[in-house]
Parts: C-alpha cells; structure tokens; sequence
C-alpha cells in the first residue's frame, strides 16, 4: 500500500496544471496586492503624518516620507492639549484668544 | 341547558382573561423599552412636526405659527428641488457600486484559505474610521492641486492635474467614491454572512448534475442571497439620501451648490439661516420619501420571493 502511494503522488502532482497547484498562493498574491491599493489611502495618510509639516504645505505628495520626522507625532501626544470651552467650531473661526492655534504646552 | 351554557361562557371568559392576561405581561415587558422610544423618538419626532408649522428661530424666539406654509413654501424653492435632484443622484450612482462591490468582495473573501480573517478586517477597516477622518482623507488624495494623491500619480505618467472636487462634473463623483470606500465593508459582511449560511450540499448537488460556477452562482448563491440584499439595499437607499458628513468635509455644498445634498440644505437652512421651522418642514418631506422608498422595496422583493 504506502509502495503504491509514493508512486502514485509525484505522478499525479505533475498531471495537476500550474494552476491548481498554485492556485491558492497566486490569490493570495493577487489579494494582497489589491487589500495594498485598496488601502492606499490610509497607508498615504500614515506616511504623510510622518513627513514635515513645511513639506505637506508646500502639497508635494509623495509615498515615501523624506525627510522623515515624528514632530506630528510628538506634537499630538505632547502639546495638543484642547483648553476647556473650545469646541471644534470655535477652533475654526479662532476668534477667541485661548482657542487660537498653537495652544500652550 | 341552562347550566351547560353557563360553562361554555365561563370558560370563554376564563380564556379571554387569560389571553388578556398574557397580552399585559407581554405589554409590561415592553414598557421600558416603549417609554425610552417615546421620550428619545416618537416625542422629537412630534415636536419636529410641530416645530415645521411655524416660523421657528434656532434658538425657539420669534416663533409664528404658519400652518401648511413652510411646506407650500418648498414647492417653488429651487434650491430644495436641486438638492433634490443631487440626492437622487448620488444614490444612483453609490448605490448600485455599493452592493456589487460589497458582493464581489464578500465572494472574493469566501475561501477557507489561512490568512482570510486578515484581509476580512482590512477590507472592513475603514467603516470603523469617523466621517471626519474619511473626509480629510480623501480631500487630500483628489485634492485638486499637485499635493492630491491621484493627481501626483497622474503627473507620474504625464497626465494633466484633474481638479476633482472644484469641478461641477467630478464632485458628486468623488463624494460617491468616498462612500464607496467607507462603507462596503458593512455590505460585504452582511454579504459574506450571507454566505456562509448556504448550505454546501446544494452546490455539491448541482455540480453533480454538471453545473458550472456560473451556474452555481446564477441559481443557489444569489437566490440564497435575497434576504440580505434587501436588507443591505433598504440601508443603502436610507443612508444615502442622508449623505450629509462626506459633502461638509470634502466640499462644503460646492462647487456652486453641485453636491448641496438634502440633509446639507437643512443643515444650511436651519443652523446658518436660523429657519428652524423651514429645515424641520423639509426633514419631514425627507422622511416620506423615504418612508415610501422603503416600503416599496420591502414590498417589491417579497413579491420577488
């Protein structure tokens, strides 16, 4: 029996087409490939918010953030403290001396 | 005689009360629930009503009561009729993508292969993100300028910058893309749900009788399917004629009014003109539309089934 086996699994293995052997490895290939464009825009918003803010206002979009830089990052963790009473909107129109942007550390 | 039909009509009532009985139980079970959709639904509800029969400033000063006028006044308002238009036509441009896509995905995503549950999250992540952050997103990636994603990309191969969201043409477009984008991930989970709920003998059964795929898909997958393509479809046509945060972030109503949705003009109406009264007249004419939308698809798909 195990005699028969062995000599029948390589045989059958190249009668099998590139496709049914490969099937599931090449979808996965493919499915990522698609899940990486269909996430672009987040993976481009993750890059920028690790690109200087000078850079993003001078609206060059670029993949690949150069220079790269974490002041975004620490800015938003460290100092962006909202001060009590300043709603979004107020931030907007920033007629209010203590709603006004950059707020104190 | 007399005694027999004394027995029947005791029982009868001793029936009767007990059915009354557990109609109460039943009732009072509900209550909490009654009482918080009154007081959180049924009673701003009325009180929207109410408020569209007047003239009704924001803040509840300078109120008159009109009558039908705020509602006769929405028949020659231009503005209320192009906002219109603009709905319906952004519903007809998401809604039909929206369930394909959300159908191709969910079939694409129905393999028992390792790794799928990953891919299954990704394609569902961005439902999970704010319509704030959506819309930022995406003004940047069509911003108009060279800064825009698909514009940089464009440049790449030598094609001229598009300004997407400053063109009448392309706006509602791209505010239907955004959609897209958000919110297929909902209806590939209902889709995919949908799915794995098939029982696998009627697919082994048809191939044995020499189906095809297409022919599997054609006569089990999308019959199967009828139940949560209604359900997906009556959300689909509910959520997009409240298209509202996509519009404020990415356009502001623009450019010259081309994606003023519905919500967006009562939005407008009622918080920057203060015309409480006139926005709450129109969410009224809204909700029939819908009313009267979802009713007809509910009907139409079970005279389908």
């Amino acid at each position: 029996m195990t005699v028969q086996k062995t000599a029948l699994t390589p045989s059958s293995r190249a009668e099998k087409p590139f496709l049914q052997r490969h099937g599931n490895k090449l979808y996965m290939i493919a499915l990522s490939l698609f899940t990486i464009f269909w996430m672009l825009p987040i993976i481009w918003t993750l890059v920028t918010s690790f690109r200087p803010e000078i850079h993003i206002q001078a609206n060059v979009a670029t993949l690949i953030p150069n220079p790269f830089t974490t002041e975004n990052w620490t800015y938003v963790l460290n100092s962006s403290k909202i001060p009590p009473g300043c709603s979004t909107a107020r931030l907007s129109q920033s007629h209010i001396p203590s709603c006004n942007w950059p707020f104190a550390p | 005689m007399a005694s027999i039909s004394t027995g029947t009509s005791e029982k009868e009532s001793f029936a009767l009360s007990k059915a009354w009985r557990e109609t109460l139980v039943g009732y009072a079970f509900a209550l909490p629930f009654i009482i918080l959709y009154a007081i959180f639904t049924l009673i701003p509800i009325i009180r929207g009503f109410w408020i569209s029969l007047h003239k009704w400033e924001l803040v509840g000063t300078n109120i008159q009561f009109l009558g039908a006028s705020n509602y006769q006044r929405l028949l020659s308002d231009k503005l209320f009729w192009s906002s219109l238009e603009h709905t319906i036509f952004f519903v007809i441009l998401s809604g039909p993508v929206l369930v394909v896509v959300g159908l191709l995905f969910a079939l694409m995503l129905n393999r028992k292969i390792r790794g799928m549950g990953f891919f299954r999250t990704m394609f569902y992540m961005p439902n999970i993100l704010s319509v704030a952050v959506v819309g930022l997103i995406f003004a940047r990636v069509f911003a108009p300028d060279d800064g825009g994603l698909i514009n940089a990309v464009l440049e790449q191969v030598g094609i001229e910058s598009i300004p997407w969201t400053i063109d009448k043409n392309l706006a509602m477009p791209v505010i239907a893309l955004t959609t897209v984008w958000w919110t297929v991930g909902f209806n590939m989970l209902v889709f995919l749900a949908g799915l794995q709920g098939i029982d696998e003998s009627l697919y082994d059964a048809a191939k044995v009788d020499g189906a095809n795929n297409w022919h599997l898909f054609r006569h089990i997958t999308i019959p199967s399917l009828r139940r949560p393509m209604t359900f997906v479809m009556v959300l689909q046509v509910i959520a997009s004629f409240q298209l509202f945060g996509q519009v404020d972030v990415i356009t502001g109503g623009g450019p010259s009014g081309a994606t003023r949705t519905i919500v967006y003009y009562i939005y407008e109406r009622s918080f920057d003109f203060w015309q409480l009264g006139y926005g709450s007249a129109m969410a009224f004419i809204l909700f029939i539309i819908l009313f009267v939308l979802s009713m007809l698809q509910l009907r139409l798909q079970e005279r389908d089934a």
